[in-house]
């Protein structure tokens, strides 16, 4: 068997165990991760229009990824549908995506983004420290040099939201019952 | 081996069956160790895709967390068999390794080229963990094939089990052969014993069942009737012929009796006959001589020729008497043995014959030591008639040779006397033995016929027997042997 690394996604180069050197790969490995998250989540039925439609990656307000979260899609499926980046203007308009990303540069927004989204089919993922006690569902966090998350479970079956039991298991931290 | 041919039925049953099942028992556990052994790849490479696709190493690898990935690997590692594990990215870089404490095992620094590579004892498995038809990685898996020794304790327990319920099952089927088979051929073996210790034909076994054993049992019944029956007829049979035995033995003594009664009085009649032959001849010879004496010159020629043939005609009758009384004395008298020298005996004789005739010029020649057991006194006798016979018979020849010794023919010792003289033609040779026949004429050589006749009874009565060979006018020799 040939290893030709056709499918390799950027994050995996970028940590193969050689820790984050800098801004930009720690930026391609959340955006993996954010295409990654939407393999191991459950959207209720009538998040999807039909079986072809695909999920929506949105980047809630300042996008700190440039086209790096474009690239690393581009392409690519999960669980079976297209997968599209969308930037929405508002939060209001964020409440057709499937997975919404609040940089750490809206911390000031973030509570009022995160109540027009509570309760909604929508995985919301942050990166401040209070963003699961604001109501967000994951937090990505960098810990000695790598990327690891943490979920909000609660949050999640308010939302309707089932995430995978392997997900689970490799966040950091479950808050919920 | 003969060890085990003389040991008792039911112990042999036991042991073959035992033997029987540990074989089975045997060849059941090297299956299922080959059995293992050749499917152990196939059984390791399921167990790796079951066990892969439930730990869903494609999650940590997308999240390339490889703390996780160590968890996961630790916990196949307690799967037993498995010495190692490693997941790598899908650039060939490692992610999360696991040894486990057998530790040497040498784990590949990335995946393997082949699916599948066994030394022997190890199997490494390499195999890619695709997501949605992306290929995210590798999983690599040294499995260890377990030891012969970890293997067979790993069946002991059941190997114990069925062991120890063979041995049960063996010991009740023992216990039913036992009833069914062992005891009615013990029984048949004791009274077969019983049979031929004491002879008692009279025993019976009871038939079991209309098997083989029950045949054999009846068939041994039946035998015994046969024999006890069979006994019965010879046991009737012998004491028949024994019966018949003694009536013969009685009637034989009582012939026998009559006969030695018959040939006693033959004996003494031809005795007496002889005896009292002589008292009329003694007072016809006297007579006739002193007429001769007294008045021989008073009579005739012709009277005086006849007297003298009634004189001749008398003597000749005297030696007739003679002879037979010998004859008759050899019948009557009782045998005494002993150490007889028989070439001093021969020397005597010849040298009482060569005085009798002084003119006669004949050869002797003797063995010196020949000796026999038997009666010095018939012996003679004997000895005596045969050189008798042989001086005779040479008194035609200038010189005559008589010779006297002893021959071995096989085991026997054979004596003879040969002479040069008239011999006999041997057409004639049965009747020489027979008494008053003559082969000669009288005018020839004088002789009575007794002689020979005499000799065979004395032989004959040492058990031995005599014989003849001879030709005409080329001597005769007479041989003759002693018995034991």
């Amino acid at each position: 068997m040939v290893l030709v690394p056709v499918a390799v996604s950027l994050f995996i180069q970028a940590g193969s165990g050689r820790g984050l050197a800098q801004p930009l790969l720690e930026h391609k490995v959340k955006a993996a991760f954010l295409l990654n998250f939407t393999r191991y989540v459950s959207w209720p039925t009538g998040a999807f229009d039909d079986d072809v439609t695909p999920i929506e990656i949105c980047v809630l307000g300042r996008d700190p990824f440039g086209s790096l979260l474009d690239r690393t899609v581009a392409g690519r499926s999960s669980q079976g549908r297209p997968v599209r980046v969308r930037r929405p203007a508002n939060a209001r308009e964020a409440g057709a995506c499937h997975e919404v990303f609040i940089s750490a540069a809206e911390s000031e927004r973030q509570p009022d983004l995160l109540a027009t989204l509570r309760d909604k089919p929508i995985l919301t993922v942050g990166e401040t420290d209070e963003f699961l006690e604001q109501g967000g569902l994951v937090r990505l966090v960098v810990v000695d040099n790598a990327v690891r998350f943490e979920i909000n479970a609660t949050a999640a079956a308010r939302s309707d939201l089932r995430i995978g039991a392997r997900l689970l298991g490799l966040a950091r931290r479950v808050m919920g019952p | 081996m003969t060890s085990l041919r003389d040991m008792p039925v039911d112990r042999k049953v036991f042991l073959s069956i035992v033997t029987t099942s540990a074989l089975a028992l045997l060849v059941a556990l090297t299956a299922t160790l080959a059995y293992e052994t050749a499917t152990f790849e196939r059984r390791v490479v399921e167990q790796l895709r079951a066990q892969v696709r439930l730990l869903h190493l494609e999650v940590p690898l997308r999240f390339d967390d490889s703390k996780a990935t160590s968890k996961d690997l630790e916990a196949l590692g307690t799967i037993p068999g498995i010495e190692a594990a490693s997941v790598f990215r899908a650039d060939g870089s490692t992610l999360a390794r696991w040894v486990g404490t057998a530790g040497e095992s040498p784990l590949p620094e990335g995946p393997l080229a082949e699916r599948t590579r066994f030394d022997g004892e190890r199997l490494t498995l390499t195999r890619a963990i695709r997501d949605e038809e992306e290929l995210l990685g590798h999983i690599l898996v040294v499995y260890r094939l377990p030891r012969l020794p970890e293997r067979l304790a790993r069946h002991g327990i059941v190997v114990g089990i069925v062991a120890v319920a063979l041995l049960a099952v063996a010991l009740s089927l023992t216990g039913l052969l036992r009833r069914l088979v062992t005891r009615p051929i013990f029984e048949l073996a004791t009274a077969a014993r019983e049979v031929s210790a004491r002879k008692d034909y009279r025993v019976r076994v009871t038939v079991g069942g209309n098997d083989e054993i029950g045949q054999l049992t009846r068939a041994f019944n039946q035998m015994l009737s046969a024999i006890e029956r069979g006994e019965q007829e010879q046991r009737r049979a012998a004491e028949e012929i024994r019966a018949l035995n003694a009536d013969l033995e009685r009637r034989v003594a009582h012939r026998t009796e009559q006969l030695e009664t018959a040939n006693r009085e033959l004996e003494a009649f031809s005795y007496s006959v002889s005896h009292d032959l002589r008292a009329p001849l003694r007072a016809i010879d006297g007579f006739s001589h002193l007429l001769v004496v007294e008045h021989g010159p008073g009579l005739v020629p012709p009277a005086r020729a006849y007297l003298e043939r009634i004189r001749n005609a008398t003597q000749k009758m005297g030696r007739l008497i003679d002879d037979l009384l010998k004859l008759s004395r050899v019948t009557r008298s009782e045998l005494r043995c002993e150490a007889v020298d028989l070439s001093a005996m021969a020397r005597q004789i010849a040298g009482d014959l060569a005085e009798r005739t002084p003119r006669r010029r004949v050869r002797l020649g003797i063995d010196e030591g020949v000796t026999a057991l038997g009666d010095a006194r018939l012996l003679q006798v004997a000895l005596q008639n045969l050189f008798d016979n042989a001086w005779k018979f040479t008194k035609r020849r200038d010189e005559g040779a008589i010779a006297f010794g002893e021959q071995r023919r096989g085991a026997d010792r054979v004596f003879f006397v040969r002479d040069n003289g008239a011999g006999f033609d041997m057409r004639y040779v049965e009747k020489l033995f027979v008494p008053f026949q003559r082969l000669h004429r009288e005018a020839e050589f004088s002789g009575t016929g007794i002689g020979l006749a005499t000799v065979q009874r004395i032989v004959a009565r040492h058990g031995g027997r005599v014989w003849a060979e001879g030709e005409v006018d080329k001597g005769a020799t007479f041989f003759f042997t002693l018995g034991g």
